[in-house]
């Protein structure tokens, strides 16, 4: 029988293959737009994680991605910070974005010592570290895209400044500059945007309790536990998971539609030979059957072309926009595949309905 | 040979739904077909043969009346019940073939097989049934790329290979020349002697009714001649 809903499906080619397309259109989309929304969301998480802080400390009511350019912290906090239990150093980063060649990067005003004193050393692989204000870092990332190296010299925010060495990217910013000269360029003196804290014990508990302590002893501020920042930012950055509910929503729809189209215009233009079916002995359960099981394998052919068409937009983007991350697990993958061929199986249940009550002799006798 | 009642049709009745009133196609119709025989049904396009074939064949139920096959009453059944009785005790032919054009002539052997629930040494083999009916040597082709008398062939092939109590043939000769008919009332009249099966067949030709051991004639819905004589009415 899986013979016979092979035969149909090569038997109708074209309409095959344009169903096939849709629905792996559909698939293509949900994989990539969430692939990339997340990918860039784990990336900035991650970012923040390979800082080896353990803790992020922010203005109350900022949250998310939206306090990047927030700047309303005085520096005066930090020694409060020190003092909570639990706490062995805090760093005070002030941040701000920059654009390279119409890429947005994000640039962080640093104390090197103090920066270091809470997660660690930046991995140079070029140069060194600055030694005068108007000396900068950059990572591997936007030195390969713009072909920089050190000692080159870069214009940020309206000045110029020599690259003193490049990092390994993927920690914290793709640019760190000292944090007085960020300051004053600014016209933001004493102030920054958030605090790195690195705690005395690294245990969850105690990272939990260290949290806890300075949300309690300094109630304008929030604190944020990074190995949770991901899932954080995704709950809270408004409207996130609106968005990725319409989009699965949208692949869902274009399965079931793409389907329920595709069979129902085959089982009209098939009704005579559902009729021979019948006269054979085919139950009606056999004929629902056939139209779910060739529903299936399109749809599961059109999940294989969804897979398809994003490595290939996958593969387009890693060349024209190297900088975008996107992030595809197994259980995005997984989770397409379900929805792709779900949406294929409901769009199969009218159609295969309408052919179970096809009548033999009105289907043999007359057409 | 058993020649009591195999099948048997009573006050049979069929009206189908044309331009908003019911239309006769079958009236009153009482039949009595023994086990093994083989009985052609005659008369003129519309006088209602297909219809009463396909009741007598459990492909319809009536809109009065009863039928009954071997005991059972087709309207009775379940769809599981009444397609078990379809797949297990019939086999049809038809005018045109109707065999399924997407797949290969033993494929469609191996479907009616697969549809029919046989068991594996049950029934007829495939390539042996498709040697029998001359098409050892084509059975990789689809129907568009075989005769029409080798479709038919294939099709009587289709229609026996579970050894069916009944075989019900709609005009089975109607799309073929002489040779052809021949060859297939030739097929029959085998099946018929070999494997001792009931057969019911229509035709609007008296020539090929012949092939039959009795000829039933039908006119505007109804029976006209109830046989052991075969009178020309139409
Ligand atoms: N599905 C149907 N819908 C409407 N009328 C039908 C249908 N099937 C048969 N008829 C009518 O019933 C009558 C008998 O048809 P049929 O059994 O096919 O006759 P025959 O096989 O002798 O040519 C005809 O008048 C035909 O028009
Ligand atoms: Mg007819």
């Amino acid at each position: 029988m899986s013979g016979m809903v092979w035969a149909n499906i090569r038997h109708r080619k074209t309409r095959s293959l344009v169903c096939v397309a849709a629905t792996g259109i559909g698939i293509a989309l949900l994989l990539v737009l969430t692939g990339l929304c997340r990918g860039m969301i784990s990336e900035a998480a991650e970012r923040l994680k390979k800082t080896g802080a353990q803790i992020l400390v922010q203005p109350r009511g900022a949250s998310g991605l939206l306090a990047f350019k927030g700047s309303s912290l005085p520096l005066k906090y930090a020694p409060e910070l020190e003092r909570i239990d639990g706490v062995a150093a805090a760093c005070p980063v002030l941040t701000w974005t920059t654009t390279i060649r119409k890429v947005i990067y994000v640039v962080y005003g640093v104390d090197l010592k103090r920066y270091e004193a809470v997660g660690g050393k930046l991995q140079l692989v070029a140069g060194r570290p600055w030694d005068n204000p108007r000396e900068c870092l950059v990572d591997t990332r936007l030195a390969e895209a713009n072909g920089y190296r050190a000692g080159d010299t870069i214009s940020i925010l309206g000045s110029s400044f020599t690259i003193a060495g490049i990092y390994q990217s993927g920690v914290g910013a793709g640019v760190y500059l000292p944090l007085q000269t960020l300051q004053s360029s600014l016209h933001l003196e004493g102030m920054c945007s958030l605090f790195f804290v690195r705690t005395a014990r690294t245990d969850a508990a105690a990272v939990q309790a260290c949290a806890a302590a300075i949300d309690a002893r300094l109630p304008a501020l929030t604190a944020q536990i990074l190995d949770r920042y991901e899932e954080i930012m995704v709950n809270e950055v408004t409207g996130l998971n609106e968005f990725f509910g319409v989009i699965t929503t949208t692949a869902l729809v274009i399965s079931f539609l793409v389907i329920l189209l595709t069979m129902y215009t085959t089982i009209i233009e098939r009704t005579r030979e559902i009729g021979i079916l019948r006269s054979l002995g085919a139950t009606k359960g056999f004929i629902v059957g056939l139209v779910v099981r060739e529903s299936v394998l399109l749809s599961a052919m059109g999940v294989a072309a969804g897979f398809g068409f994003t490595l290939m937009a996958m593969l387009w983007l890693s060349r024209a926009h190297p900088l975008l991350t996107m992030a595809l697990t197994p259980l995005a993958g997984f989770k397409a595949a379900m929805l792709g061929i779900g949406g294929g199986v409901l769009g199969a249940l009218y159609p295969g309905l309408r052919a179970a009550r096809i009548d033999p002799v009105e289907a043999l006798l007359y057409e | 040979m058993n020649k009591g009642e195999f099948i048997e049709a009573r006050e049979l009745c069929k009206t189908y739904r044309a331009g908003g009133e019911d239309v006769y196609a079958l009236r009153d119709v009482n039949l009595t077909v023994g086990r093994g025989e083989f009985l052609s049904i005659v008369g003129p396009s519309g006088c209602g043969k297909s219809t009463l074939l396909y009741l007598l064949g459990a492909l319809v139920t009536p809109t009065s009346g009863s039928v009954v096959i071997d005991g059972a009453e087709p309207g009775n059944l379940s769809d599981a019940g009444l397609s078990r009785l379809r797949g297990r005790m019939t086999g049809f032919v038809f005018q045109r073939f109707n065999l399924l054009p997407t797949l290969t002539t033993r494929q469609n052997i191996l479907l009616s097989q697969r549809i029919r629930g046989l068991r594996r040494g049950e029934g007829l083999d495939a390539d042996e049934i498709l040697a029998r009916v001359g098409l050892g040597g084509k059975m990789h082709r689809r129907p568009s790329e075989l005769s029409m008398g080798e479709q038919q062939r294939a099709a009587i092939a289709r229609a026996v290979v579970h050894r069916p109590a009944i075989l019900l043939a709609d005009e089975p000769t109607g799309n073929l020349d002489s040779a052809n008919s021949e060859m297939i009332l030739g097929l029959f009249a085998q099946m018929h002697r070999e494997l001792g099966q009931t057969i019911l067949m229509v035709t609007h030709n008296h020539d090929v009714a012949k092939a039959a051991e009795r000829t039933v004639q039908m006119r505007d819905g109804k029976i006209v001649n109830n046989p052991p004589s075969a009178v020309r009415l139409c």
